[in-house]
């Protein structure tokens, strides 16, 4: 059937590409159509559109159209001429990643000396794309408060709808499509963010996931665009240095929070420098350009628990030369070393057991590539190909290399503990073509293919292979465990789509094959293989025609990406975990050991999983430079991943919920000695424990969206959002609350005690209530602007949790019950200000800044995460009482920058 | 399972892509060719940019006196403070990556 589906499939885009495609969204499209003053068409007129890199021209054709495809995203002109009409003339024509920016241009009757020009262009609405994007273009970026320490990730969350990394309910860290330059790097083996790099290199960036034609694939979540910078026809460059210390820090722990949580302390950032330096310009007018940016990123931290100092050094390197042999040939290779150095890592016995000297060290270089050319054909097709990728890795060490110790007060000496290796490379070829047809209405056909192969390689060992715990200061017992596993992933996808509009009416009609396949590479052994087929279906209307409102809906199915996570537990290399005796003269007795080898299989049928989409949203341009929007989504979580146990039996038994004093039943493990412990990698959306009872895997989340955006005129800018929604279920979409239960790779699905009680309910990451807003004032004659960020976040839930042991449950190991419906409580809602201010000096082509910005300007303290197991947790050495604080917001810092640019 | 017949058509798929992307002709309509008039109005829009990006940059919309398109911007004062600084800014950061490099044992 398969078979049949993909073959099928196949022959429809051979089909389709026989006619024509689309290529990469990396690049917009600037068209419109040339009328007179009557509104009659105007054939033959010259239309030259004038950006960073040159200009390009057109004569507009028959019907008047003129269309410039394959622009790289950045601020253009537009001007067009023709004998007899005075010239017209369009500016800040912006152009964002995969936009379609409609120029209407109308020529009155005249002399070529009186120019008509229009300065800056309507605040754009897309009447044919079925996607919600938000870009966040050089005037937020360049003048906002905005968090630094990790482009992708941090500028994720500035978008509605998305907080914590968590993007449309989806799972925090791990679902979200991060590119930049269109090299995806995430993290194979989980999804999480990998790289890191200048927040200063980013032109612009596009946060999509709404409505996403089927080009993009491997998110469940939300995509981050990032387009980095690059040279032009005119020198350009910015130097930038940031920096912030000790004295510059507020204090926001209240008494009545040090009250509930002892062990906070005052933490946060001694002292940033950060610099950057940029120069992009000619090397040939017209031809070959160059862009280098250069950053010393240095921090040191105090950070929470008994540790007082954390380092971080990042310097980073990027190069990128832009060649164009002739207007419709654009070369570009683009090249990324950066390392990142970091002291004061917590080592065994985490954040509240690491003091400084248990510390780990990390030593983590990587190299990032993007080689593009992109081919515009005429103004119907162009064609694109890019080989990106990158390779690096993070090994840790312990600064003192001795074995680590844990007692039976929960208190840890000795060194770190353990050293680790983990390797990364990732290597993808794309290629796509675009083609724009005339034929019952107008199509853009896109076409497109993408090859990843991923590597990873964990390494993990105990300091001197072994760790202890002893009875009070008295040797008890010693572990050994290690593990080298390694394991390939390996895509194969292609797509196809057509935007197909009939007058004020335009489908987005797309289809995406993901072929994925899992191998462990160290016996060569394949562990996993799924294909599938997304359709996305979407709908646009231009409900005026004139191009300023639009009415859209979409339906999709959007698969995750390929992650080692999905099946890494069946892989070989895990070593045997052996415990010892500790012996009265300090030799090691071992009496037990527990197999390395893999007890999982991966299910032959296991599904990749998605995510379902539903969305509507209309969109209006008010006035001249506002834009309102109101979107509905619905998003369903399908074929969750994880293992089960094969061949259990559970058998009730009787507990008394400590929280309430009511009786209720938990499970123990009723046939542990006449099974053995083998289990399955599959898929959890429905799963029966014989004797338990039935579980339903699942996670929905319904959201209505409002925004209005003012774009930057008159010395001002705002966009403002709000959005009330849901997000329900039984598969967590946060590790962060009790037992992860993410659908991806914990064992939580294993036992009954960790699925079937009290799981379903409001997730952890459930935020009923959000509301963001960015505005900007530039303060006239004084030359002071204004930026300020504000935030209001529904506060996080947090479920009571009892943790039994693994002897009560006849299980393997202990298991935390939940003592109430999952999100029966909530965490007070989190208000947070950022605030730039910035004087400028403008002299010439020169601009001078010099800004203060404070984060957290209200020092609040509102709790980020609650303290949830029942009736207490020892937290930093004190005993903290469920419901307490358990971290909480950053304090005020404020940080001072200078900045020099042209 | 089909995975080799499917390696094997995808393998084919790409082809046809990368050499259908390279041979279709460019279509009929709307070709650019080169105009007396394209020219002046390819000057004066590249002018227009150039302020543009100027305006973008913070500084006031007036005419500049510096020209930025020619490397003779480099024998200015503030185009050797330009190259000052960023060498300055280069040469300390590899420095940086050699002297604060953390390295792991093992390697």
């Amino acid at each position: 059937m398969m078979q049949s589906i993909v073959r099928l499939t196949l022959a429809g885009l051979l089909a389709l590409s026989g006619i024509a495609a689309h290529a990469q969204t990396l690049s917009g499209t600037v068209t419109g159509q040339v009328v007179d003053p009557q509104g009659a068409v105007l054939p033959g007129v010259t239309v030259v559109l004038t950006g960073r890199t040159g200009s390009v021209e057109q004569v507009s054709d028959d019907a008047g159209v003129y269309r410039f495809i394959g622009l790289q995203p950045g601020t253009y002109s537009v001007r067009a001429e023709l004998t007899g009409f005075r010239p017209f003339e369009q500016s800040d024509v912006a152009v964002a990643i995969g936009s379609t920016v409609q120029v209407r241009v109308t020529l009155d009757v005249g002399g070529i000396q009186e120019s008509v020009t229009v300065t800056g262009a309507a605040m754009a609405v897309d009447t044919t794309s079925t996607a919600t994007d938000n870009v966040l273009g050089q005037d937020i970026l360049f003048a906002m408060p905005l968090s630094r320490t990790n482009a992708a990730v941090s500028l994720l969350n500035y978008s509605p709808g998305v907080n914590g990394g968590a993007a449309f309910g989806g799972s925090a860290g791990g679902s979200n499509a991060l590119l930049l330059d269109g090299v995806d790097t995430r993290d194979p083996e989980g999804g999480g963010a990998w790289t890191f790099f200048n927040y200063n290199l980013v032109e612009s960036v596009e946060v999509g996931g709404l409505g996403q034609p089927a080009e993009y694939g491997g998110f469940q979540g939300a995509v981050v665009n990032s387009i980095t910078k690059s040279g032009g026809n005119t020198f350009s460059s910015l130097f930038e240095y940031r920096y912030t210390g000790k004295d510059l820090r507020g204090d926001n722990l209240t008494d009545e929070i040090k009250q509930q949580n002892p062990s906070l302390l005052s933490s946060g950032v001694d002292r940033l420098d950060d610099y950057t330096v940029q120069l992009g310009g000619p090397i040939k007018r017209d031809k070959l350009f160059f862009f280098g940016s250069i950053q010393r990123y240095s921090i040191k931290e105090d950070p929470a628990g008994p540790r007082t100092i954390r380092t971080e050094v990042s310097p980073r390197f990027n190069g990128k030369f832009t060649f164009l042999p002739t207007p419709s040939d654009t070369l570009s290779l683009n090249l990324q070393y950066d390392q990142y150095n970091q002291t004061g890592r917590t080592a065994l016995g985490g954040v509240d057991g690491t003091t400084d000297r248990r510390t780990v060290e990390q030593d983590s270089p990587e190299w990032i590539w993007n080689g593009s050319y992109r081919k515009v054909l005429g103004s119907s097709s162009f064609f694109e190909t890019k080989f990106t990728g990158y390779w690096g890795y993070f090994d840790l060490d312990p600064i003192d290399k001795t074995p680590a110790r844990s007692n039976d007060e929960g208190e840890w000496s000795g060194g770190g503990g353990y050293s680790a290796k983990y390797d990364r490379m990732r290597n993808q070829l794309n290629a796509s073509f675009t083609r724009y047809v005339e034929a019952a209405g107008t199509h853009s056909f896109k076409f497109g293919m993408e090859i990843e192969r991923s590597k990873i390689r964990n390494r993990y060992a105990y300091s001197d292979d072994v760790t202890f715990y002893d009875i009070g200061s008295t040797p008890y017992l010693a572990y050994s465990y290690a593990y080298d596993v390694e394991g390939v992933n390996q895509r194969q996808s292609a797509y196809a789509q057509d935007q197909w509009s009939i007058g004020r009416l335009t489908a987005n009609v797309g289809v995406r094959f993901d072929g994925i396949t899992g191998k462990d590479s160290a016996t060569d052994t394949k562990h996993y293989d799924t294909k599938q087929i997304a359709p996305r279906l979407g709908l646009a209307w231009d409900v005026t025609g004139k191009g300023t409102s639009v009415l859209k809906g979409f339906y999709g199915h959007l698969y995750e990406g390929a992650m080692f996570q999905t099946w890494n537990r069946a892989t070989t290399g895990i070593g045997d975990y052996v415990i010892y005796d500790v012996a009265p003269n300090g030799s090691l007795v071992e009496f037990d050991r527990i197999s390395g080898a893999s007890k999982y299989t991966v299910d032959d049928d296991i599904k990749h999983p998605r995510t379902d989409e539903f969305n509507v949203s209309y969109e209006q341009q008010i006035l001249q430079n506002w834009r309102a929007s109101a979107t509905y989504v619905r998003r369903t979580l399908r074929n969750p991943v994880n293992s089960v146990l094969i061949g259990g039996q559970w058998a009730p038994s009787n507990f008394t919920n400590p929280l309430t004093n009511q009786p209720m039943t938990i499970h123990t493990w009723a046939n542990r000695n006449a099974i053995p412990q083998q289990f399955l990698i599959t898929n959890v959306d429905d799963v029966t424990y014989p004797g338990a009872g039935a579980f339903e895997g699942y996670r929905d989340y319904n959201a209505g969206m409002f925004v209005v955006e003012r774009r930057f005129a008159n010395r001002w800018q705002a966009r403002l959002s709000y959005v009330y929604s849901r997000t329900e279920g039984t598969i967590t979409n946060s590790a962060t609350a009790g037992t992860n239960t993410n659908g991806f790779n914990s064992n939580a699905f294993e036992t009954p005690n960790q699925t079937l009680i009290n799981r379903d309910g409001k997730l952890p990451l459930d935020r009923p209530h959000e509301f963001k807003a960015f505005a900007g004032y530039q303060i006239p004659v004084i030359e002071v602007s204004i930026n300020g960020y504000f935030r209001h976040l529904s506060g996080q839930t947090y479920t009571p949790f009892s943790r039994q042991s693994a002897t009560r449950l006849n299980w393997t190991t202990s298991n935390d019950i939940q003592l109430q419906a999952q999100g029966e409580n909530r965490i007070e809602a989190l208000n947070v200000l950022d605030l730039r201010a910035e004087k400028v000096f403008s002299f010439d082509v020169h601009r001078f800044g010099i800004y203060a910005d404070l984060e957290n300007a209200l020092n609040s303290s509102a709790f980020l995460t609650a303290q949830n197991r029942f009736p207490s947790a020892v937290l930093g050495g004190f005993t903290v009482p469920f419901g307490n604080v358990a971290t909480v917001t950053p304090s005020r810092q404020v940080t001072f920058g200078l900045r020099w640019s042209f | 399972m089909p995975t080799q017949s499917t390696r094997s058509r995808l393998t084919a798929l790409g082809c046809v892509v990368l050499t259908g992307g390279l041979l279709v002709p460019p279509t009929a309509t709307a070709e650019p060719h080169k105009t007396p008039i394209a020219d002046s109005a390819r000057a004066i829009a590249a002018r227009r940019v150039a302020t543009m990006q100027a305006s973008q940059s913070g500084q006031q919309a007036a005419a500049p006196k510096t020209d930025l398109t020619t490397r003779s911007f480099f024998r200015t004062r503030a185009g050797l403070a330009t190259l000052a600084i960023f060498g300055a800014g280069v040469g300390y950061a590899i420095y940086s990556a050699s002297d604060d490099r953390i390295k792991s044992s093992g390697r």
